[in-house]
């Protein structure tokens, strides 16, 4: 069962269309590795006691009658709201209601569950999808399943650790300044962070309704592909994979991150190696400029912080002790910006999304790092919150879509991600790219994970 | 920014916020203040 479980969703749903496997045997298989792995990476908030028997309900279904995903299983960080399952949004303030589930599925929840897939756990967060790791959440923070000593990045942690470590091929994330695309980058999965406002975020609790979007973490593109094709059937995302790609004009912004003292060795190596193998593919590699990096992520930092607080202006008021240390500081100090500053901060990000629609007028994609290294160690949070260097948040502001897919590793054996950016509405051909380059490159290999559960020497 | 400065801001805004957390996040606010002045600056430079 182990291959079939790490086959992409097509081949499973393939064999269960062919009766080689049920769904419920799929379904049941993930649970039995989820209570054999999880405890090693704490993945898992909340594990549906209904999944196997939703996967079930669908082998009783003529094959020609169900629909496309029909009995495959996905994971939802937890804040993102699930019918019949809590959301606690990774926060002491959040369980004001203790144990009450969720009323009504999300948007992005519904549309799987359409397509015939089965929520199957919810997934750890960062605290109100802001900052961590923390240890006064409700639960420890998820770890790195390539080394438990390590973080999973965040805030989609438990989304991109359950996905690593194979306990289900797919989970929902959100993303507002990267934290679909550098979890996935640090545990080695592929992160698709859309077009901004593709998929529906109602039904997931806002941290910057500007830069918030939501998006698959998968074992692999064509995975990414296919959900994001269940999300958004106009987006024909999955349509091409595998098809050849011919004519393609890449433009790699080697100098947004080659010179940062931030950025690892192994993974500048890795990124020039990337941009060969896509030149070996046919494509034509064209180094390109940017704006200055910092600056963009200042004005992301600006707009993200000004809404934070004030959607969480009411909570605090009311449960401020409940907001766990790091979170609660990091929301106050939205409380020195005034207007004027959150209008010089959208207008640097039009300016911005200009900029990025005139080269990608002139490219298929954008080349460029995810972060600038490898998942740092639990032991370095120590004293609190730590920024670790990405190339995240600007494409936030703009609303360009882009996907983090492995590329490498660091020294430390640690997976290194790079970033595709595409024009808008141009998913299908960066998950096309990332499969090519998947297929031609041996950076997708999972860990292995321990049974025991880890301890941490933090806190 | 000052302490003072950020304590009355964070009171305008119906937040009373205990010492430690203050002085535990007011490096952090200056820092976002800074941010926020230096796009100013360089929008107001052309």
């Amino acid at each position: 069962m182990d291959d079939v479980l790490d086959s992409p969703l097509r081949r499973q749903q393939e064999l269960i269309a062919t009766g080689q496997v049920s769904a419920c045997e799929i379904a049941s298989a993930l649970v039995a590795r989820i209570e054999r792995r999880d405890g090693a990476i704490r993945s898992v908030v909340h594990l549906s006691p209904d999944a196997v028997a939703e996967a079930s309900r669908w082998d009783n279904v003529l094959p020609d009658d169900r629909p496309p995903l029909a009995g495959l299983c996905f994971g939802v960080k937890d804040i993102i709201d699930v019918h019949g399952q809590p959301t606690r949004c990774g926060s002491h303030a959040h369980l004001h209601a203790p144990g009450q589930a969720g009323h009504i599925d999300a948007v992005s929840v519904a549309a799987l569950r359409q397509a015939g897939m089965v929520p199957l756990a919810k997934l750890a967060t960062y605290e109100y999808a802001l900052t961590g790791p923390a240890f006064d959440q409700p639960n420890p923070p998820a770890c790195n399943p390539w080394d438990t000593s390590a973080i999973t990045g965040g805030s989609s942690s438990g989304s991109a650790a359950a996905v690593s470590a194979g306990l289900m091929r797919v989970a929902l994330g959100t993303d507002t300044g990267g934290s679909i695309r550098a979890p996935a980058a640090y545990c080695g999965v592929v992160g698709l962070k859309p077009t901004t406002g593709l998929v529906s975020a109602s039904g997931c609790f806002p941290l910057s309704q500007s830069l918030d979007v939501i998006g698959p973490l998968a074992a692999c593109a064509e995975d990414a592909a296919v959900i994001l094709e269940a999300l958004a059937p106009a987006s024909r995302a999955a349509a091409d994979i595998g098809q050849e790609l011919t004519g393609l004009r890449i433009a790699y912004a080697r100098d947004w991150f080659v010179d940062d003292p931030a950025a690892d060795p192994h993974l500048v190596q890795a990124m020039d190696d990337t941009a060969a193998l896509l030149s070996m593919l046919g494509a034509r590699i064209e180094l390109v400029t940017l704006p200055p990096y910092q600056r963009l992520e200042d004005a992301a930092t600006v707009i993200l912080q000004a809404e934070a607080l004030q959607n969480h202006l009411v909570g605090l008021r009311n449960r401020f002790d409940a907001y766990g240390k790091d979170a609660r500081r990091n929301l106050l100090t939205g409380a020195v910006l005034d207007e004027q500053d959150v209008v010089h901060a959208r207008d640097i990000a039009h300016r911005f999304r200009q900029e990025v629609d005139v080269l990608l007028a002139q490219h298929s994609a954008l080349l460029i790092p995810t972060t600038l290294g490898t998942a740092l160690k639990f032991t370095a949070f120590a004293d609190g919150a730590v920024w670790t260097a990405m190339r995240t948040m600007p494409f936030n502001m703009s609303g360009h879509p882009a996907i983090s897919l492995p590329c490498g590793f660091g020294a430390n054996g640690l997976p290194l991600g790079c970033q595709l950016v595409g024009g808008f509405g141009q998913e299908a051909l960066l998950c096309q790219l990332a499969y090519q380059l998947e297929q031609s490159s041996n950076h997708s290999a999972r860990p292995a994970i321990g049974a025991e559960p880890v301890s941490l020497d933090y806190p | 920014m000052t302490l003072a400065e950020y304590k009355k801001r964070l009171a305008d805004l119906g937040l009373a916020v205990p010492e430690a957390d203050l002085k535990a996040s007011v490096a952090q606010a200056q820092r976002l203040a800074e941010q926020a002045r230096a796009l100013k600056d360089d929008r107001d430079d052309g």
